[in-house]
């Protein structure tokens, strides 16, 4: 009877794509799930494959399956993952479709995907008809809902705090999180994390407050906010170390691509000292002198000291950002590619490979090493 | 005062000197005086004195702004060439498939028609087989992961005549690519453009673009049946009128494509698109005569084309409102408008490495795949020519093939790093391509042609700006633009 109790639910993964591959390559970390399935509609041409083609990431160990129906036989749980439709209406009333198709079939629903009001309400009443469970994860709960009221200061924060964010989206940020997050626990080491995606709770950690996002609180607001909630978060869960993943960039990366001009990486930087900054980037050209710049910037409008970077597979093709008739789109770039962007820096800050395991594995032993290192100048300083 | 030789091109309105500043890629207002020297400093170094102290103290200005730069490319190379074999096999963009090469009509300028050895292949009755087909769509589905925006085109001939193949390609497209962002298109003369057909392509909303030149005796005059050599514009129109009773909405999103002839009546092909499709999007190219001879234009035909142009500026000026231009003044406006958008993005230098901005990266913006599984980067090519197919669907890309035409300028490349144009420059391997070989000559023949285009197109983009700062500090009630100010030196793009 206990092992039943502490058995997870055996969850599918729909529609799978290259927003999801975080899912199916972390899902030990997945609390209470086991994934068992994961199923692309028939466009992303993987069939039978392991999920990693679709990043050209590390394998997950996980194939791609077309068929929803079978997947949908085998599972009690199904995670609809979030999907950019683009302009495919078809496509999106046919995974709605497919999501009706499960409820009524005595499946619960995880859903990260965003959808309207009235999609939502529609789901959730045949939801509560048919007696199973709807999670709807993707609007960001709001957290401590915690606003100053009075002046107050911004309160220290003792533990270790690392900090990763991007330089623009798509550039494998919430993947590094996981990465830091899974070898802290390998670790042993007591976390607490608050993610940069709006479903962290399935991998059993805080995703963004949301109150980040809402329009009825200024700026200040927000800054103080944040501050007071992951002071309570220290209070509460008393962790060994703070993992705190920023959405969107560091700032806009072109006319393009906006990243929400770095606005949530300056309240953080304005919120919480960082101890550790990881900054991810996409596969561009890099030298010294852009690191440095990028360092400045992080420096004076982030108040993060830039401690490494972590370069992905993942770059904005050029004549989509070029083209104002194109979608911006991301093209997964080869390894050897990769090396070339690398070739003309030599500085010293670190620099790594965020889709390649040995290097990851190195970035958060780099990570570690530099904390104790940290706590060890703190400790001798103190009386 | 500098030795180097700043890399410029000189343009003049009749108001105003600029300098085109190639490694900015912007335009900037100077003094006549230094419009003369640098004038002088280009065309008659022999004869150049020194600056004057104002003409001296005015390209200190600029080359502390960073203008004047003398950099020219050290390598004519497309640096796209370091990822296009990964980009061929993940970020695919369009395939157009050749279902057939039979057409019922023979246009008299139609590639295909034409008696030019160097133009094209010739009409046949070949069509692509279904397992063609299938393969072509199998091909390019599993060569579109990266790729968030796809589209799907059908060409002929005249490819509704094997809407049956069609039918099959759309059905079996809308199961292998579920998931993807997906688009089809047809370029169709209209003349089978059956109730049924149109109720097909609705449901599966194809874009249709329907080849109309005009009025009766425009369109007539060189579209004709191939049976017995008839116009073909009653038929044409009698199918257009049952879409617009049968299917209303579909007939709004019809795009037109209209071949100008300039040995036709421009304002008559004007009037009548505005009185019958005022608002559509319509394209229309201007034919293109054959290699080696000139087009000659009437002074008529050039005014009234001019006169849409001037219109079509002044829609983008915001001085006349889209409903008060016709269609043809429209497409201008968006030509010249694509044109600043893609053309005029600003940097601080020219790469060392560059590769002139006419070639696409073939097979990825277009994978235009022949009746036989021949593969070529757009429909515009020689099919008859060995140098521009780039592979087969059986066997995949020839890489170096590919290579080739993507670095067609390193054909002519010591011209190419001396030319001002470089970035604007819209030649192409199919320029260079003489159906025997790829050929330096081939593109000198039209490279003056292609710099004076782009001259045109800047001296349009400067004549825009110039209007525009009229209209904003007001001529004067005596006419004229004694208060003309400019705001600042370089054009704001």
């Amino acid at each position: 009877m206990e092992e039943l109790n502490t058995m997870k639910k055996k969850a599918m993964l729909y529609p799978f794509s290259m927003d999801t591959v975080a899912i199916p390559r972390f899902r030990t970390l997945l609390c209470e799930y086991e994934l068992v399935h994961v199923v692309a509609p028939a466009g992303l041409a993987i069939e039978g494959r392991d999920c990693c083609l679709i990043d050209e990431g590390p394998h997950t160990g996980m194939k791609v399956s077309n068929s929803f129906e079978d997947a949908l036989e085998d599972s009690d749980v199904v995670i609809v993952a979030e999907y950019d439709f683009r302009n495919n209406n078809l496509f999106f009333i046919r995974v709605i479709e497919r999501i009706k198709t499960a409820i009524l079939k005595g499946k619960d629903i995880f859903c990260t995907m965003i959808l309207e009001t009235s999609i939502l309400k529609d789901l959730e009443c045949c939801a509560i008809i048919n007696h199973v469970n709807f999670i709807y994860a993707a609007e960001r709960g709001d957290g401590i809902q915690t606003i100053i009221k009075h002046n107050v200061s911004i309160q220290s924060i003792e533990t270790p705090v690392i900090i990763v964010t991007g330089l623009c989206e798509n550039c494998l940020k919430y993947e590094l999180q996981l990465v830091i997050r899974e070898s802290f626990l390998k670790k042993g080491i007591r976390i607490s994390q608050v993610g940069s995606r709006h479903y962290s709770e399935l991998f059993g950690f805080h995703s963004f407050p949301g109150f980040m996002f809402k329009n009825q609180y200024n700026e200040e607001e927000k800054i103080l906010a944040f501050n007071q909630y992951i002071k309570d978060l220290e209070k509460n869960e008393n962790p060994e170390a703070i993992i705190i993943g920023i959405p969107g960039g560091i700032m806009q990366y072109s006319g393009r691509v906006l990243n929400g001009f770095g606005v949530k990486a300056y309240e953080v930087g304005c919120a919480i000292s960082s101890d550790y900054t990881v900054l991810a980037i996409p596969c561009e050209g890099i030298d010294n002198d852009y690191i440095d710049i990028l360092s400045l910037i992080m420096k004076y409008r982030n108040s993060m000291l830039l401690d490494c970077i972590c370069m992905s597979n993942t770059h904005y093709n050029d004549a989509s950002l070029k083209n104002l008739h194109l979608p911006p789109q991301i093209d997964i770039m080869p390894d050897h590619y990769v090396d070339l962007m690398q070739m003309n820096y030599n500085g010293s800050l670190p620099l790594y490979k965020s889709y390649d395991p040995i290097q990851r594995t190195q970035m958060t032993t780099n990570i570690i090493t530099q904390l104790v290192e940290n706590i060890g100048k703190i400790e001798n300083m103190t009386f | 005062m500098t030795q180097n030789k700043p890399f410029i091109h000189l343009l003049k309105s009749p108001y105003h000197e600029y300098v085109y500043d190639v490694n900015t890629n912007e335009i900037i207002g100077i003094s006549k005086a230094l419009y003369d020297y640098l004038w002088m400093q280009q065309n008659k170094p022999e004869l150049s004195i020194p600056p004057t102290s104002d003409v001296d103290k005015e390209i200190q200005q600029l080359m502390a702004s960073g203008y004047l730069k003398d950099k020219h490319p050290e390598k004519i190379e497309n640096p796209q060439i370091d990822f296009v074999e990964n980009t061929l096999e993940h970020g695919l963009l369009k395939l157009t498939l050749q279902v057939t090469q039979r057409c019922n009509f023979r246009c008299s300028y139609c590639d295909y028609s034409n008696e030019d050895a160097l133009r094209n292949r010739k009409h046949s009755p070949k069509s692509m087989s279904w397992e063609t087909a299938k393969k072509a769509i199998d091909f390019f589905a599993h060569r579109i992961r990266d790729s968030k925006s796809v589209s799907i085109g059908f060409y002929g001939g005249e490819p509704l005549l094997e809407f049956g193949l069609i039918k099959r390609c759309i059905e079996y497209t809308n199961e292998v690519l579920e998931g993807k962002d997906f688009s089809y298109t047809i370029t169709t003369n209209a003349s089978v453009l059956t109730p049924e057909i149109a109720r097909f392509l609705y449901e599966n909303n194809v874009s249709l673009v329907i080849s109309l030149d005009g009025p009766k005796e425009i369109h007539d005059s060189n579209r004709r049946f191939a049976a017995d050599g008839s116009g073909t514009y009653d038929v044409v129109m009698h199918n257009l009128d049952r879409i617009r009773e049968e299917f209303p909405d579909y007939y709004e999103k019809l795009s037109f494509n209209s071949v100008i002839d300039p040995l036709n009546d421009y304002a008559y092909t004007r009037d009548f698109f505005c009185a019958q499709h005022a608002g559509r999007n319509i394209s229309t190219p201007l034919l293109v005569p054959q290699t080696g001879t000139r087009q000659v234009y009437s002074e008529e035909f050039s005014r009234a084309y001019r006169n849409e142009n001037l219109l079509g500026y002044l829609y983008l000026l915001g001085i006349l409102r889209e409903n008060e231009i016709s269609p043809l003044a429209l497409n201008a406006a968006q030509e010249m408008r694509m044109f600043i958008d893609t053309h005029f993005r600003k940097r601080n230098e020219l790469p060392s490495r560059i590769g002139h901005s006419g070639p696409c990266l073939p097979g990825v913006m277009r994978l235009f795949v022949d009746v036989d599984g021949q593969l070529f980067p757009c429909e515009r090519v020689s099919e008859s020519s060995g140098n521009m197919d780039i592979g087969h669907i059986d066997v995949g890309f020839n890489l170096e093939k590919v290579f080739t035409l993507m670095n067609i300028s390193q054909l002519t490349e010591d011209d190419c790093k001396n030319c001002w144009g470089i970035t604007h420059c819209t030649l192409c391997a199919k320029d260079a391509d003489d159906t025997k070989r790829l050929s330096a000559d081939m593109i000198n023949i039209k490279c003056r042609s292609t710099l004076l285009n782009i001259e045109n197109h800047l001296l349009n983009y400067i004549a825009l700006y110039e209007v525009k700062n009229m209209i904003r500090h007001n001529i004067n009630n005596h006419g004229g633009v004694e208060h003309y100010e400019k705001e600042s030196n370089a054009i704001p793009i």
